[in-house]
């Protein structure tokens, strides 16, 4: 037998295949044996704790910013609810119920937050309440993302909590509606009245920029601009 | 850790069938060679998430698998068990007489490979059946790749040798 024989001789034995179905399970396994992660924010309970949690914050954070603006309410009402819903998120349980109750107090701080932007109208700095009125239509907004996520994940939620989620989920994308609709009529009006003071060099240069993210859409950008004029 | 999982998935998907086959002809028996092949994917997996540096995935699974063999034979399993359960015919639809003659023939070449010292066994193993070069086979076996030639070369002219003796009855 010469050695290119005997070499294709061997080379049959590459037909010994391992059982596809071992194949799989054994890959399976090799990951599956990983240990838990046990840390809350891993459990799909205590990812909706941490999703509402964050909405919870961001609202909360909006209210006392507009409080701020506002003198019918005090900064401190606002701390109050803010450590009293935050406590509340810090021993939820499983418990829809609980989350029933929690959202229906996201929704009512929507709401008053909503209430309140009529208020951003009064506010004597105009460039303070334009900062407000993106703060509020930010935390609309990443409310809005924040239910959608809870929507996407919702194998243990209850119809009950699903429903309250759409509620919260209608008022966040009404309110950065408005908020936006406010924000735009709050910027024009702005830009008009500065296009009228006797502004420095820095401010005038600072008012050019701002108007041209305003043309291009780019309100953030623009709001950065305008927040620094007066500062110098 | 979502990103070494995945990545060492990809090691498993491309060295699995090859570090069972080698297992498989050192052992010979489907049972064992699972357990042991899922064990040295186990330890593997268990240093790669670890980040420590392995600088050749093939090779280090190979020394992973021959000093898992070694334990196993160490704590007493002397015997080799051959079973073909583990032969799995590739030819389109071989007729059940063929599918048996290949069989017969793969446990005939088995058997004789079994016969040859260990390292001209792995050796033939990893070049031949498991097409791995000349340089990676050196990086497996910790030797130069001259010696791996070598020994090559021996393992070959063994198992010729082997072949080539009659049968006695």
């Amino acid at each position: 037998m010469d050695e290119k024989q005997l070499i294709k001789e061997l080379q049959r034995l590459n037909r010994i295949k391992p059982n596809k179905h071992w194949v799989s399970l054994c890959k399976r396994d090799l990951f599956e044996q990983e240990p838990k992660e046990t840390s809350w924010l891993f459990m799909p309970v205590g990812r909706h704790a941490l999703l509402l949690s964050s909405l919870v914050l961001v609202v909360v954070a909006a209210a006392a910013g507009l409080t701020l603006f506002s003198p019918s309410n005090s900064p401190v009402t606002v701390y109050e609810n803010f450590n009293a819903l935050v406590s509340k998120f810090a021993s939820q349980g499983e418990a829809n119920e609980t989350a029933v109750a929690s959202l229906e107090e996201i929704r009512a701080k929507l709401e008053e937050i909503s209430v309140s932007l009529d208020n951003l109208k009064n506010v004597k700095d105009p460039g303070q309440a334009l900062a407000m009125t993106e703060v509020v239509k930010g935390t609309a907004k990443r409310g809005a993302e924040a239910i959608e996520r809870i929507k996407q994940d919702n194998g243990t939620l209850s119809r009950q909590v699903l429903a309250s989620l759409v509620e919260v989920e209608e008022v966040s994308k009404s309110l950065e509606q408005r908020s936006s609709q406010l924000q735009q009529e709050m910027f024009e009006a702005y830009l008009a009245e500065l296009q009228t003071r006797d502004l420095n060099a820095s401010d005038r240069e600072n008012l050019e920029k701002a108007e041209t993210y305003y043309n291009e859409g780019k309100l953030s950008e623009a709001m950065i601009f305008i927040m620094k004029i007066g500062v110098n | 850790m979502e990103h070494k999982k995945r990545k060492f998935a990809k090691i498993y998907d491309h060295n699995v069938e090859k570090i069972y086959r080698f297992i498989y002809l050192k052992i010979g028996s489907v049972e064992t060679a699972e357990d042991l092949a899922a064990q040295v994917f186990a330890k593997s997996w268990k240093q790669f998430k670890s980040g420590k540096e392995i600088k050749n995935t093939s090779a280090y699974l190979f020394q992973v698998a021959r000093a898992e063999i070694a334990d196993y034979y160490r704590k007493g399993s002397r015997y080799k068990i051959i079973s073909t359960q583990a032969v799995e015919v590739t030819d389109e639809a071989p007729t059940p007489e063929q599918e048996q003659k290949i069989k017969s023939d793969i446990e005939e070449m088995q058997d004789v490979l079994n016969e040859l010292k260990e390292e001209h066994q792995d050796v033939l193993i990893l070049r031949y059946i498991d097409d791995y070069s000349v340089e990676e086979i050196a990086l497996m076996m910790n030797k130069s790749e001259n010696a791996v030639r070598v020994m090559l070369h021996r393992a070959l002219k063994e198992l010729r040798e082997k072949m080539e003796k009659p049968v006695i009855n």
